[in-house]
């Protein structure tokens, strides 16, 4: 009886000193993480189209601009705080200067290697598979967009910045946010829906109310990349769903006098990013026909002309709020 | 001194179970944590033969994989289409995938997917309502109701698993898919095997047996080869008889309550642009060409990156 003891003993010895180093392994315990399913990230990729920064809005380092000058929060609407190590701007002077910081920025990311990227993928996913002529087309069209858009880069423009350049930017940004400058308050809020909270979220309402009300159709570009960001991550699908689609803004700005045609900037940017179908077209009405679905489409369509409507009639009281849940909030 | 001697064996016996318990990978109680072995819920089990509780599961070579013979794999698929009574196809099926029926066990969660579409629909990130609509702008508002009795028949004839937790359903799905793969079925080996090869070879076990899967798994053949998921979606409806003459008509009539919520299916055709129709047409020409010399190399090849 002993001898069974003991050895009951040992082996739970043996196994409880097992199961103390097992639970004391890190990484032992989690399940390993699940392999997604194939196709998953194939909607994500970065070369998609709808994955690129929207470059029609005048803006291609939105993104990167908002990171990079993420610190300082724009005033809100009402707010006269005023930061005396920054210069004081009129309006004139600091659409000058953001329009100077903006072409600079659209030169490097033009000569950066993005674009050259982005006609790699559109050699193997698209130009591979469609017509010889179409394809030299829209080749063509893309390398006349591109020699549009750098026309007046210099290489200053074109260097990448150091350190005091950066700072200089970032000040600049700043300083045009303080005169009240749109498009530089929108930039220094940022787009990013998560990392926002509830009052600049509040701001950035009243800002793209300000951008509408401003009656500027090129500002207006603005707004489809900010509208996400309005809504908190948990209502972001209702939004999406009951939200103009990006494409409807943007074709609106055409309705409402933005040149859209075929050798505008728009288009240029258009091709560049977007769409290459839109390198050969005779303006962007044909290129996002041309890449829509059909049922796609007919909501652009319907969503494009009672935004035309509305921002004609301007009536834009309720644009930006969310549409209410079926049976409450 | 004896009687302390068996006290403190008995301590040490306990926290010995206890740490084996810890080591068990597979054990019931982490089933619904780390559901390497799905487990139906008790309503899913014929009500004449309760179920006791799951043992742990048997390693993979403790039953011999097999795979069912193709009648069984139709019948199973027209089942899943038409039997009124989901849980017991699931009790069936779970019976026949642990005796190593990889067939069996990606029809189960085949299953479960189908059965999901409560979760899809009443998750409450949206509300039921907007699905609706949304899916209105997309088929047109003529086909809602149908759509609408399609759905409630599915959630019925799903019965209690309808009413599963979508985390528990997705766990559950995971698991019998990862199971399938294990006992060898291809379908699931395409979905789940870890390296890009293995996957490679699943779709071309696959495809020699049934050009049907261009369509069911596009998704995963898009992202393993130099196609697009809509080139081989058109390639299979280019094979298909009864969609080759007119692929967006039958795109029109395979629209479903799967297919809304994205099964994989000629409806998907529906959603391409006019440019993105045309590259899928090339695609598919190419495709089709190339399976009937039997090239598999070529049609699985990897993607070229650059």
């Amino acid at each position: 009886m002993k001898r069974a003891i003991r050895f009951l003993l040992m082996l739970a010895a043996l196994a409880l000193a097992v199961g103390l180093w097992h639970w004391r392994t890190p990484g032992a315990q989690p399940e390993p993480p699940v392999q997604p399913p194939p196709g998953a990230s194939e909607a994500a990729t970065p070369t998609g189209p709808r994955a690129q920064v929207n470059m029609a809005n005048g803006s291609p380092a939105a993104a990167s601009a908002a990171t990079a000058a993420a610190a300082p929060v724009a005033p809100a609407p009402g707010d006269q705080r005023v930061d005396e190590a920054l210069p004081l701007w009129s309006p004139a002077v600091a659409e000058a200067q953001m329009r100077a910081l903006e072409h600079a920025e659209e030169c490097r990311w033009l000569a950066g290697t993005v674009v050259a990227s982005i006609a790699r993928q559109r050699e193997l996913r698209e130009w591979r598979w469609l017509p010889a002529r179409q394809v030299a087309a829209e080749r063509a069209g893309a390398e006349a967009a591109l020699a549009r858009l750098t026309q007046s880069c210099t290489e200053d423009d074109r260097r990448t910045p150091d350190a005091a350049r950066a700072a200089a930017d970032a000040s600049t940004l700043r300083a045009a946010a303080q005169a009240g400058h749109l498009r530089a308050r929108l930039r220094l809020l940022g787009i990013s829906a998560d990392e926002l909270t509830a009052i600049q979220r509040g701001s950035l309402r009243e800002l793209l109310v300000a951008v509408l009300q401003s009656g500027d159709p090129a500002l207006y570009l603005e707004i489809p990349a900010y509208q996400s960001a309005l809504y908190p991550m948990q209502q972001q699908t209702l939004a999406d769903l009951s939200q103009p689609r990006h494409e409807a803004w943007t074709l609106a700005t055409c309705d409402l006098g933005l040149d859209c045609r075929a050798g505008s900037p728009m288009l240029d940017r258009y091709c560049l990013i977007d769409s290459a179908a839109a390198c050969a077209s005779p303006d962007l009405d044909t290129a996002l026909h041309a890449t829509s679905a059909p049922w796609e489409w007919r909501r652009i369509q319907r969503d494009r002309a009672q935004l035309v409507d509305r921002l004609r009639r301007g009536d834009i009281q309720g644009l930006f709020d969310p549409r209410a849940r079926p049976g409450g909030p | 001194m004896r009687r302390a001697w068996m006290l403190y064996a008995l301590m040490l016996l306990i926290a010995a179970i206890w740490s084996w318990q810890r080591l068990a990978p597979q054990a019931p109680a982490e089933a619904s944590r780390a559901p390497t072995r799905p487990v139906l819920p008790a309503a899913a089990a014929p009500a004449t033969t309760p179920r006791a509780a799951p043992a742990v599961e048997p390693p993979p070579s403790a039953v011999l994989p097999q795979r069912a013979p193709p009648s069984v794999q139709i019948d199973d698929q027209q089942r899943l289409q038409t039997e009124p009574d989901l849980p017991r196809l699931a009790a069936e099926l779970e019976q026949r995938a642990e005796r190593g029926d990889g067939d069996a066990a990606e029809a189960l969660q085949q299953l479960l997917k189908q059965c999901s579409v409560r979760a899809e629909f009443e998750s409450g990130a949206i509300p039921a309502e907007l699905v609706w609509e949304v899916i209105a702008e997309g088929v047109g508002a003529g086909r809602v109701p149908a759509l609408q009795a399609e759905y409630a028949q599915l959630v019925q004839r799903c019965g209690a698993l309808a009413d599963l937790d979508e985390d528990v359903l997705a766990d559950r799905i995971r698991g019998w898919a990862r199971r399938a793969a294990e006992l060898g079925q291809p379908r699931a080996r395409l979905q789940v095997a870890p390296d890009e090869d293995a996957r490679r070879a699943a779709a071309a076990e696959l495809l020699q047996s049934d050009p049907a899967a261009m369509v069911s798994e596009s998704a995963a053949l898009g992202t393993l080869t130099g196609y697009n998921r809509y080139g081989w979606l058109m390639a299979g409806c280019l094979l298909d008889p009864a969609c080759a003459a007119d692929p967006l008509a039958m795109a029109d009539r395979s629209i479903s309550i799967g297919s809304t919520l994205g099964a994989r299916s000629y409806a998907e055709l529906l959603n391409l642009s006019p440019r993105e129709r045309q590259i899928a047409r090339a695609q598919a020409e190419e495709i089709v060409a190339l399976y009937a010399e039997r090239r598999f190399d070529l049609l699985l090849a990897a993607p070229v990156r650059r």
